[in-house]
């Protein structure tokens, strides 16, 4: 008997964690009717609920998807929840869907609407409202929606630190962006955030922030795959004839890595390095 | 009849090969400069590169196209065309459609017949666990997303639609659906009609052969399912009829692990895929440039190393651990238990730790202690060979923990 106890409790032990919060993250509505899905995908599964369109999710390191539904008489609001592992993903996911020519709303850190639809970031949460009955829910119902969500998350607000670094003159609204893994098609580049200048956004500078030995490897292993002779030191930065890329300017300044792309102008590409190299730390 | 067609060059002369891509110093508004440089990585420029025609379509494509699922890096797209590739595949729902606009973009400045253009669409009130449809699934919903396909890709049409992510026979052949992609077809905005599916492959398959309807199935096929075999034979059937083939997920996740730290070798997959000649192409996506090069290697030549073999070997043992969910085992149990939903929650406890989704899916079944318990025998044949009745016992325990307790 002791000996089964045992058993029991090792089990016990081992499958339990005290959550210090196990209630909903979905509030409560007067008027409507709540109901939360049981099931939450995670990362091995989220593919069977949006097939390809999880690749994108993973990359941006999707830890879970909680989904709830707001049923009023014909009226159906479905709420999903994609959490993320940090802020920054959770911006680099949003980025990734956004659309600049949405009106924009102010829920959250930011987000966006269109018909029937309401997408929002907030903290690590990547939150999508929408309409999925047939009657379609008017727009001020589903802002109040998303207002509530947004409380009930409760996530610290603003955009990452790494944002307010970029030259505000010249910049193209909302192209400003962060890419996890594989930047410019390079398994080696992660984590940069970008944004995008010119008339027609053609110029692209770009921050990475790592450890100083990070960059450095992330250098190393660049200039390795573009060959010696493709890489020019200039005072204080380099200029890369890079195959795919075309002329990549690349200023390194302690544990930031900047960049520019899309512009054969050495001029404007130092132009903007310094100024972002300017405002760091 | 399905040949294996195999060309000296992939693009038409018209447009650049990959020597004059390599030479060619600018490639436009992706802005990819390219240098000599390059050309010791390529694969030789005189090799053969493996094409195969899609079913009766009058496509004929290389082995390897290529599944556009991020927008955030065009000049890898426009690399990938610029290179001999051919094929792309989008869909409506990809990055809320800003996927279908960075293609249009991309795409708009070069002749149409050159790529070939898919994308998928689903209609309204469609419930994406189960892919049973509501009343809102109507054709004018399929066409109103479509021409909003349409707008973003700057095209006057595509050259296969599919029907996104159809689970059950009833969905691939409700009259509604037929209706509106057939009229997709004959107002020419869309050339074929496909069916995409990931799950229950066999019985979408068979219903696209039975439909007379479909040109072109999108269909998952990898190593790891445990239910390859029944889907390769309804593909032998297709193919024999005339329908398209396209592989997807062929990396099968790409890793082995949930957590993401033993990839799967890419390369060995997809040429597991490729070895059948009834599949005629391939979408796998591609974010990296060492990918875009290895899946051009593929295109020439689809024979396993020693290397390969093993490693597939090896990572078919480790997939074989835990239920990929072929629900074969639906309806075998003489209680009749979600049997597939229990070996996710058994996947859940003990291949990735997760003890709060496992006890999620326990309490979603009403599952209060063994359910198993006083059954002698089982009649649950599970395709992987899994005792499932002594799994069963094993993670129905967790039932008896407070799910508040479970993280």
């Amino acid at each position: 008997m002791i000996k089964k106890l045992i058993v029991a409790v090792i089990f016990l032990t081992a499958v339990m964690n005290i959550r210090a919060n196990g209630s909903s993250l979905f509030p409560e509505i007067p008027g409507w009717k709540m109901q939360e899905e049981k099931r939450v995908y995670n990362s091995g599964d989220l593919w069977e609920l949006i097939n390809g369109a999880a690749d994108i999710f993973l990359s941006y390191y999707f830890q879970d998807l909680h989904i709830a539904e707001y049923i009023q008489k014909d009226l159906i609001i479905r709420v999903e929840l994609y959490r993320h592992n940090s802020p920054a993903n959770t911006y680099g996911i949003y980025t990734a869907e956004r659309m600049p020519d949405y009106p924009q709303v102010t829920v959250g850190t930011q987000g966006y609407k269109s018909q029937g639809v309401l997408n929002f970031m907030a903290g690590n949460y990547y939150v999508k409202i929408m309409s999925a009955g047939v009657t379609e829910v008017d727009e001020n119902t589903i802002a109040l929606l998303a207002g509530k969500v947004d409380a009930k998350l409760a996530q610290p607000a603003g955009l990452p630190e790494e944002t307010k670094l970029f030259p505000v003159e010249g910049k193209v609204f909302l192209s400003d962006n962060y890419i996890a893994q594989n930047f410019l098609g390079y398994s080696f580049f992660r984590e940069a955030y970008s944004v995008r200048y010119g008339e027609q956004g053609e110029i692209q500078l770009f921050i990475i922030r790592l450890t100083p030995d990070e960059i450095q490897k992330m250098l190393d292993q660049y200039f390795g795959m573009v060959k010696a002779d493709k890489v020019k030191q200039r005072d204080g930065y380099y200029a890369v004839d890079d195959m795919f890329n075309g002329m990549v300017f690349l200023l390194q300044k302690g544990n930031s890595l900047v960049g520019v792309l899309n512009t054969g102008n050495e001029e404007i590409a130092l132009g903007l390095m310094h100024e972002v190299a300017g405002r760091l730390p | 009849m399905i040949g294996l067609i195999k060309s000296k060059t992939m693009r038409r002369k018209t447009y650049l090969n990959r020597r004059g891509f390599l030479k060619s110093s600018v490639i436009g508004a992706a802005g990819a400069f390219i240098s000599t440089s390059a050309i010791a990585r390529q694969p030789k420029d005189d090799a053969v590169i493996i094409k195969r025609r899609l079913g009766k379509t009058d496509i004929e494509l290389p082995v390897v196209s290529f599944g556009v699922m991020r927008s955030d890096n065009a000049a890898l797209v426009k690399s990938a065309y610029q290179m001999g590739m051919v094929h792309f595949d989008t869909a409506h729902g990809y990055q809320e459609g800003r996927n279908e606009t960075m293609l249009g973009e991309l795409f708009k400045s070069v002749p149409r017949g050159s790529v070939v253009i898919a994308t998928k669409v689903y209609p309204d009130d469609i419930d994406r666990r189960t892919g049973e449809m509501g009343p809102g699934a109507t054709k004018e919903s399929i066409l109103t997303r479509f021409d909003l396909s349409l707008q973003r890709l700057q095209m006057k049409y595509v050259d296969i639609v599919y029907f996104h992510g159809v689970s059950n026979r009833n969905v691939a052949l409700a009259p509604q659906m037929l209706e509106a992609f057939d009229e997709l077809k004959k107002k020419g905005k869309a050339r074929y009609v496909g069916m995409s599916t990931h799950n229950n492959e066999s019985d979408v398959i068979q219903a696209a052969i039975d439909s007379n309807f479909y040109d072109v199935v999108l269909t998952a096929i990898n190593f790891k399912q445990s239910h390859a075999d029944k889907i390769k034979e309804k593909i032998a059937l297709a193919a024999e009829k005339g329908i398209g083939i396209v592989a997807m997920k062929t990396m099968a996740g790409g890793f082995m692990d949930k957590e993401r730290q033993h990839p799967v070798d890419c390369k060995a997959a997809l040429k597991w895929v490729l070895q059948d000649t009834n599949i005629h192409t391939s979408i796998p996506g591609i974010v990296a440039y060492d990918q875009l090069m290895q899946n051009f290697s593929v295109m020439e030549n689809l024979e396993l190393t020693e290397e390969e073999k093993a490693h597939l070997e090896e990572a078919k043992l480790e997939a074989g651990l835990y239920c990929d969910g072929c629900k074969e085992c639906l309806g075998q149990c003489r209680k009749h238990l979600p049997v597939n939903e229990l070996m996710r929650a058994y996947m859940y406890t003990y291949g990735y730790r997760q003890y709060e989704d496992a006890g999620s899916v326990l309490a979603d079944l009403g599952i209060a202690g063994n359910p198993c318990g006083d059954c002698d025998e089982c009649t649950v044949n599970c395709q992987k060979g899994f005792h499932v009745a002594s799994r069963i016992a094993d993670v129905s325990r967790l039932s008896a923990v407070p799910r508040d307790l479970l993280v």
